[in-house]
């Protein structure tokens, strides 16, 4: 397996680099990354994509803030008790109760974005101890630590979160994030692990063994470093999927009834029965929660460009 | 004049790499005869392969007839279109490829990849005539009858480049181009299989090019030697001349190296710079100067011309004549 | 034979997993907050019947003994009553089981299948016009939201322009009709099932696509492609005889690893279209506190989710002879 970033740290720390060099060569990688990055436009798409919903998030507050009327969860316009669509007051319509449907689709780029990175970020760490420890020590521990995964992987998550909200009652949207996170980390851990792996066996972390670092050090010093790439890139799929599945769940009625996610729009146009007389509610939600995944996925392609094309297996899954 | 089985005339082909074009093989020519063998000797990453590319119309995308002339029996190889060259691949040359452990497709049983190469060319045959065919092939070759429909992964490496040499045999054709057919064989495997290859090839009046870095084996199997040095063929001749009395320094080093390995104490260094060429010097000069030991001012700078030793031996060598005089 | 003891070795580490899964299950329908026997026993029912069922599932007992109880009872298929329908869980279950069965088989197959070939073609023509709007219409298609999605298709096939039945899966007028015969009510599935198809197919078949290009790619470079190019094979046989299935490989892991995220899509499928499986039957259950339902209903998830990565793992050994043999 040819990885072009990591065979040249590893040279690089083979031949004295040594740890001083870790801080600049990061940077060199990174600038090195973005320039390969930037000329592929699938990622350009995805990155301003991104932004766009990123500044959705950041001006969901003001809303509220101009007039209480907009605020998407309790802000009802006294003039309206019905469905009614886009105007000059409310440029999106509003929802059967009279509440604002733009501040409701910016509220909720907000908790996509809370959701999504949360949750992988998480996962990520999940993933990436978990498969760095298995791959590391390998026998035993790897041949437990994998099983275990494969096990958590045939759970479809969704219907794990749905059973565990019937068990435990109404979810808390944090709860939610980290149920999400338990239970996509599979997938990173084998990637990882198999990374790991082959890293063992390079002349810089068997010359740090012989040296006598501990396992913790070339845990963290050396191989964490060197799939630190692999593991950003799996984190735009763990985005992706963490935004689906908290969106479906709200969409079939168990979101945190607290918030107002995009999924929890649908779920409102679905069961008000205004999806046939009110696509302008029906659309926005819909468009946002697949244009966000698509953002995300289409920067995780892009990274996956620069990073090493042959590891690509298990980018598909959500 | 009667016409060669297969003339090659100043052959050059180039690769566009990165930084402009590659030539990897330069001005080069050489004929076979129908029946006749040619070995084309030289060390990794001269061209060989290459040379043998061409003839079968199969360069990758990257590469490109600069210029010259492939002519097989009197059609220009160069010149003829896709639907063309298919009827030619296979049916009138065949190849065996450097890379057998992976030729063979994975998912396919051996049998029906023989007989895929039947029927795509005598597509008329019935399909027990096919069956027969692919039958004896495999019996030619010495595989067991009960080993016909199994994978290419449960077998051998040599098997499995026996598979490929009756695949190559199964439509008759009139040349066989046999890439390194034995590298990362054992010897007596490797015994075995060119002592086949030599055998189909005289019996059916096969021309062949037989593409190899090891000379040895090459004045084994065939009647004339070529020697390659970076992209341009700088001895040719009848294997006695060329292994008996090489003309070219180059030449005399690969039969040296080929002794002085066998010894023991061996002096490995000159050995060592042929085994890690330079880039090709352009047309200064010798290409050979660098490493050559008797290299002059004039190798350096004029371009190097054939030297006829005799009617079937010429060596590109400043030297050559003199030498043979002295 | 190889094959067997393959299967042989899968066949247990499934029965550990589902083992595995039902255990932890058990678990979180203790320790989560409220009665356990609650949770079980409908609190509609007569005393007397109350009590028999609990002496059915051990109730009364000891928790590990409840856990003995709870694995013959799987095993047995008595799973309780259900809350809402007021029959045994199972029956109602593998009523619906053959309807979950039909629809997601069948996607799956369909969208691998279109997958595949899209794919093979986008990857022939890599770079060109066609491998790019495939690719972004793939890329597309499979980042679409799957709920969305089937309430675009009921409002625009279903809504406006009517061509298919909005919900469910039969047409009851249809079906209390005597004369209509089997072919009839065949007839009215499809038109039922061709709605949540089309669904789910327009979102699973992007990603096998995209599998199934870069895998093409990679075995393009493969050396018996040069051979059989060298063969003299059109390039079209190339394509179809030697390309494509060695490349289709990775394709049927990839269902094989996607299958757990496919049962998602299918409950909320099911749910949108009210189509009678037991993906809807599970989301109904948990909204509406069907406790043995929703339990019963979960672990027949995971187990038709195990039965079909068997299925896929079997596929595969029989496609690449290199683990058949
Ligand atoms: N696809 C390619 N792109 C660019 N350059 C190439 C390509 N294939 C071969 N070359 C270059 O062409 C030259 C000749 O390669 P060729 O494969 O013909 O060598 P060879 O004599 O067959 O060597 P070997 O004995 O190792 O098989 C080499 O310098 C090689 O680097
Ligand atoms: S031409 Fe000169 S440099 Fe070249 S091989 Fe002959 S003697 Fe050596
Ligand atoms: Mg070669």
């Amino acid at each position: 397996m040819t990885q072009p970033f990591s065979t040249t740290q590893a040279t690089k720390d083979a031949f004295g680099g040594g740890t001083e060099r870790h801080v600049p060569y990061w940077i060199e990688r990174f600038l090195d990354g973005w320039a390969i990055y930037r000329k592929n436009v699938i990622g350009r798409i995805g990155v301003v994509l991104l932004c766009l919903f990123a500044l959705m998030a950041a001006v969901s507050y003001i809303p509220q803030w101009v007039n209480p009327i907009y605020n998407p969860m309790t802000g009802v316009d006294p003039q309206i008790s019905y469905s009614t669509g886009p105007s000059f007051r409310h440029w999106l319509g509003t929802d059967n109760i009279g509440r604002d449907l733009f501040s409701q689709l910016l509220a909720g780029a907000r908790v996509a974005f809370i959701v999504g990175i949360t949750s992988a970020l998480i996962s990520i760490l999940f993933g990436t101890t978990i498969g760095m420890v298995a791959g590391y020590y390998g026998k035993r521990t790897d041949l437990i630590l994998m099983r275990f995964a494969d096990m958590v992987m045939v759970m479809p998550t969704l219907l794990v979160v749905l059973i565990l909200s019937a068990l435990f009652g109404q979810l808390n949207i944090w709860v939610i994030v980290v149920m999400i996170a338990l239970f996509r980390w599979p997938g990173v851990a084998r990637v990882i692990r198999s990374q790991t792996m082959s890293l063992r066996h390079r002349p810089f972390v068997e010359a740090a063994i012989v040296a006598g670092a501990s396992r913790f050090r070339i845990l963290f010093r050396h191989i964490l470093p060197n799939v630190m790439p692999l593991a950003l890139l799996y984190m735009t799929f763990r985005v992706t999927s963490a935004i689906i599945i908290e969106a479906a769940l709200a969409f079939l009625g168990f979101g945190d009834p607290g918030t107002v996610s995009w999924g929890m729009m649908l779920q409102w146009v679905w069961k008000t029965g205004h999806m046939f007389q009110a696509p302008y509610w029906l659309l926005p939600p819909g468009i946002c929660i697949s244009l966000i995944t698509m953002a995300f996925y289409m920067t995780g392609r892009a990274m996956d460009d620069v990073l090493d094309p042959r590891l690509r297996e298990e980018e598909i899954k959500r | 004049m009667t016409t060669s089985l297969l003339d090659v005339e100043n052959l050059s082909i180039g690769y566009h790499t990165g930084n402009g074009i590659h030539l990897a093989v330069d001005n080069v020519s050489f004929h076979v005869e129908r029946g006749g063998s040619l070995g084309l000797v030289g060390e990794s990453g001269c061209g060989k392969t290459t040379i043998g590319m061409a003839i079968m119309g199969l360069l990758p995308p990257n590469a490109g007839v600069v210029s010259g002339h492939i002519r097989f029996e009197g059609e220009d190889l160069t010149t003829v279109d896709d639907s063309r060259m298919r009827k030619i691949r296979w049916r009138r040359i065949s190849m065996i490829f450097q890379a057998a452990m992976n030729a063979l497709n994975p998912v396919q049983r051996v049998q029906a990849q023989v007989a895929e190469a039947i029927i795509t060319h005598e597509p008329e045959l019935s399909r027990h005539a096919v069956a027969h065919r692919t039958r004896s092939l495999f019996k030619l070759v010495k595989i067991p009858e009960d080993r016909l429909r199994d994978y290419p992964h449960q077998f051998s490496g040599g098997m499995r480049q026996r598979v490929i040499i009756a695949m190559a045999l199964a439509c008759n054709p009139s040349l066989i181009i046999a890439d390194e057919p034995t590298t990362a064989l054992d010897v007596i495997v490797q015994n075995q299989i060119l002592k086949a290859i030599g055998m189909f090839q005289k019996e059916k009046n096969i021309g062949m090019i037989f593409i190899s870095h090891d000379i040895a084996v090459v004045s084994d199997v065939c009647t004339h030697i070529g020697v390659m040095y970076e992209g341009s063929l700088v001895e040719m001749g009848r294997k006695e001349e060329v292994f008996y009395c090489p003309g070219h320094p180059y030449t005399r080093l690969l039969i040296e190296s080929l002794l002085t390995l066998s010894d023991e104490p061996a002096d490995l260094s000159e050995v060592s710079c042929v085994i890690a060429p330079q880039g090709i010097t352009g047309d200064g000069g010798c290409s050979f100067n660098e490493t050559c030991s008797d290299a002059s001012a004039a190798c350096r700078n004029e371009k190097v011309g054939w030297v006829e030793l005799s009617d079937t031996h010429r060596v590109r060598c400043n030297l050559a004549g003199k030498e043979v005089e002295g | 034979m190889g094959l067997k003891r393959f299967i042989i070795r899968r066949c247990i580490e499934i029965l550990v997993i589902f083992f595995f899964i039902m255990t932890v299950l058990f678990v979180l329908f203790r320790i989560a907050p409220g009665d356990p026997v609650e949770r079980m026993v409908d609190p509609s029912m007569t005393p007397e019947d109350a009590q028999l069922l609990m002496e059915s599932m051990g109730l009364d007992q000891p928790v590990w003994t409840q856990y003995l109880y709870y694995l013959k009872n799987v095993a047995t298929g008595n799973m309780g009553v259900s809350f809402h329908y007021g029959e045994p869980v199972t029956h109602i279950l593998m009523n619906r089981l053959p309807n979950t069965i039909l629809l997601f088989t069948t996607a799956i197959i369909l969208s691998a299948l279109l997958g595949i070939y899209l794919g093979k073609i986008a990857a022939w023509k890599q770079g060109g016009r066609i491998d790019t709007w495939m690719t972004i219409g793939a890329l597309f298609c499979h980042t679409l939201f799957l709920p969305w999605m089937a309430l675009i298709m009921i409002w625009f096939f279903a809504y406006k322009v009517g061509w298919f039945p909005i919900t469910g899966m039969v047409s009851p007028a249809v079906w209390i009709d005597p004369d209509t015969g089997w072919i009839g009510k065949t007839i009215d599935v499809i038109h039922h099932l061709m709605l949540p198809l089309m669904t789910l197919i327009v979102i699973h078949f992007g990603s096998y696509l995209l599998v199934m290009r870069s895998s093409m790619l990679d075995t393009l470079k493969d050396d018996y492609i040069i051979t059989a190019r060298a063969k003299g094979l059109a390039e079209k046989e190339i394509r179809d005889r030697h390309a494509a299935p060695n490349a289709a490989l990775p394709v049927v892991t990839s269902v094989g690893l996607s299958l757990a995220f496919s049962i998602n899509g299918g409950a909320l499928t099911e749910t949108v279209f009210t189509w009678p499986g037991i993906g809807r039957e599970l989301v109904f259950a948990v909204s509406h506190s069907d406790y043995p339902l929703a339990q019963a209903a979960f672990l027949l998830i995971a187990g038709v989710v195990l039965v079909a990565n068997l299925v896929v793992d079997v596929l595969y050994a029989y496609l690449d002879p290199r683990i058949r043999y």
